[in-house]
């Protein structure tokens, strides 16, 4: 087995996949973020209007 | 030190407009932590960011977290030291990370059964006191195991800057970062970890392939394998090879450690998976994150290799090459040092600032979830379940954040005073197996056998609990490490992967035996928790 061919080749191609692995998680996990956010404020406003007088904030 | 040595170490590309970078990304950092504060207000947002965590939101905070500036640091150096040779431990994270996202292998049964810990989870297929002694050897594993973390973290950055010949540097840099990791941490919990550790996957990603793009340009392609093959023959690329330093049993562990562990069994890994909004998505995050687990590895083995060719073969590296190669009789300088030191070189000023952002937000992000992980299984699953009458959501925060400060002074303890000379890459492993090893029989017994008991359980934790024998400092307490008469070198009964398989086999056997010898009584509706 030639193992510098392998590790030339594995190294190239994880390479390539992690270019277009970043450039899709940087734009859709930017989406996310923006979800994820949107959705506590909503809980927290469920939250509020549940429980007016809550105390447990951290 | 000698000045010529300490002239050496100072040269880097480093300078006040990098500092200015590194200043305002911290102050950014900081500020979500404290902006995201009013979210946190019930355990499951707290620690599990209230199970609201998109696909590709999940695989930028998987390798936020998997790759802190502690794996870049102690990959670089089994690159540094193994050649190419290390690759193959990369290699088998992907694959392993692979195999768990297309079998849903113990992650995917466990984001089902709705947990936040995986002690929650022994107490739900077990009993409580599973969970407590769980609870207790995953938060004694897991802190020892991030002992090294700050020492390592600050070394990079001294190394970088140019000021590892600086005694006070290296202090004043762990007890600044660690301040502000623990002001952010305390405040916002896994909700503002998770939007750090998706700026740092921005930020990290696009400056690390940049950097392995300036390291093969300056060094050349072909001129760096040819290198490793020159100076360290087959051994730099083959890690069968006699004299690769690592061999058989080193592979087979790392299959166990870096494959299964790394993904399906290590609790900061798994609490992603737990704050994943679906289990679809849980799979989707793991698919996509057998590439983020092989590269967390590799870029560093790459650049530690570059710096091992710089060191070797490059005319610029030659008064670097009698600090970590001296003549035979002398000590060598710490070879963490020398992937920082030939980044601080290599990488122009501006981006060198970037980069160092990034690698101090990758060591933040890394310390954060680990703070908030295992102060967050002491809380949950050794405090509570030992009060009578419970604990309050509001207190269980607090105290999550008191542990959280705890531990950093442990930490900052540890990385002060601990005198092991593992590697720091098999330190990790060997301590992490403390837990892992009985956890690989509670889980998979618990998960897939109907038949695995609560005796069986505690028996396979506390088997596990004998990898700590593969720690250097334990092995010459034990016998397992002696000096021969008139040698001051130390010889290994069994290495740090011998020890650490035949404890994996050993709890296996524990579940097993015990399990069958003392079964559970049927439960009754309602027992569980």
């Amino acid at each position: 087995m030639n193992w510098m061919f392998l590790w030339k080749f594995v190294f190239v191609a994880v390479l390539g996949l992690f270019a277009v692995m970043t450039l899709l998680t940087t734009y859709y996990g930017a989406r996310d973020v923006r979800r994820m956010l949107r959705s506590l404020d909503e809980e927290q406003e469920r939250s509020d209007q549940s429980n007016p007088t809550d105390d447990s904030s951290a | 030190m000698s000045p010529e040595a300490a002239k050496a170490l100072s040269q880097t590309n480093f300078t006040t407009i990098d500092t200015v970078i590194v200043v305002a990304y911290l102050a950014v950092s900081v500020l979500i932590g404290v902006f995201v504060r009013k979210y946190a207000t019930n355990m499951t947002a707290y620690i599990g960011a209230g199970r609201k965590v998109g696909t590709w939101l999940g695989v930028a905070t998987m390798l936020g977290t998997e790759m802190g500036l502690i794996t870049v640091m102690y990959s670089a150096q089994k690159g540094f030291s193994g050649g190419f040779a290390a690759f193959h431990i990369a290699l088998i994270a992907g694959v392993g990370t692979l195999l768990v996202a297309l079998t849903g292998f113990i992650v995917v049964p466990l984001r089902e059964a709705k947990v936040l810990t995986i002690p929650e989870y022994y107490e739900k297929r077990f009993s409580r006191r599973t969970r407590i002694l769980g609870g207790v050897l995953l938060s004694f594993a897991g802190i020892l195991n991030m002992g090294l973390f700050l020492k390592v973290g600050a070394m990079f950055i001294v190394g970088a800057t140019g000021l590892s010949d600086e005694g006070w540097a290296l202090p004043a840099v762990m007890v600044t970062l660690l301040l502000l990791v623990l002001v952010y941490t305390t405040f916002g919990g896994m909700i503002s970890v998770i939007l750090t550790d998706y700026i740092q996957f921005v930020v990290l990603s696009i400056g690390t392939l940049v950097v392995t793009g300036i390291a093969i340009s300056k060094l050349g392609w072909d001129h760096i394998f040819n290198t490793v093959q020159q100076h360290m023959g087959e051994a730099g690329f083959n890690p069968l090879a006699e004299g690769s330093g690592f061999g058989i049993y080193y592979v087979l562990w790392m299959f166990i450690s870096a494959g299964l562990i790394g993904s399906a069994i290590w609790p900061t890994a798994v609490s992603r998976a737990l704050a994943m909004e679906s289990t679809a998505a849980v799979k989707r995050q793991y698919l996509w994150s057998s590439i983020s687990f092989t590269v967390r590895f590799m870029i560093p083995y790459f650049l530690g290799i570059s710096a091992y060719v710089y060191i070797m073969a490059a005319p610029e590296g030659q008064d670097l090459k009698a600090l970590f190669f001296p003549p035979e009789g002398q000590d060598s300088f710490d070879n963490l040092y020398a992937m920082p030191v030939f980044l601080g070189r290599l990488v122009p000023t501006v981006l060198l600032g970037i980069i160092t952002a990034a690698m101090i937000a990758a060591f933040m992000s890394t310390h954060d979830s680990y703070f908030l992980c295992w102060s967050s299984v002491i809380t949950q699953d050794v405090i509570a379940p030992l009060q009578k009458n419970g604990l309050s959501e509001a207190k269980r925060i607090m105290l999550t954040r008191i542990i959280v400060v705890m531990i950093g002074g442990y930490v900052l303890y540890w990385g002060l005073f601990y005198e092991g000379k593992d590697d720091i890459w098999d330190y990790m492993a060997v301590s992490g197996a403390i837990y892992f090893n009985g956890a690989i029989a509670v889980l998979v017994g618990g998960i897939y056998w109907k038949k695995a008991s609560t005796a069986g359980a505690i028996a396979a934790l506390l088997a596990g609990f004998t990898a700590i024998l593969g720690l250097g400092p334990v092995q010459k307490l034990v016998g397992l490490q002696y000096q021969k008469p008139g040698s001051e070198d130390w010889e290994q009964r069994l290495s740090g992967d011998q020890v650490g398989l035949l404890s994996v086999l050993a709890a296996l056997f524990a579940m097993f035996v015990f399990s069958l010898a003392f079964p559970d009584e049927p439960k009754e509706k309602g027992d569980a928790a």
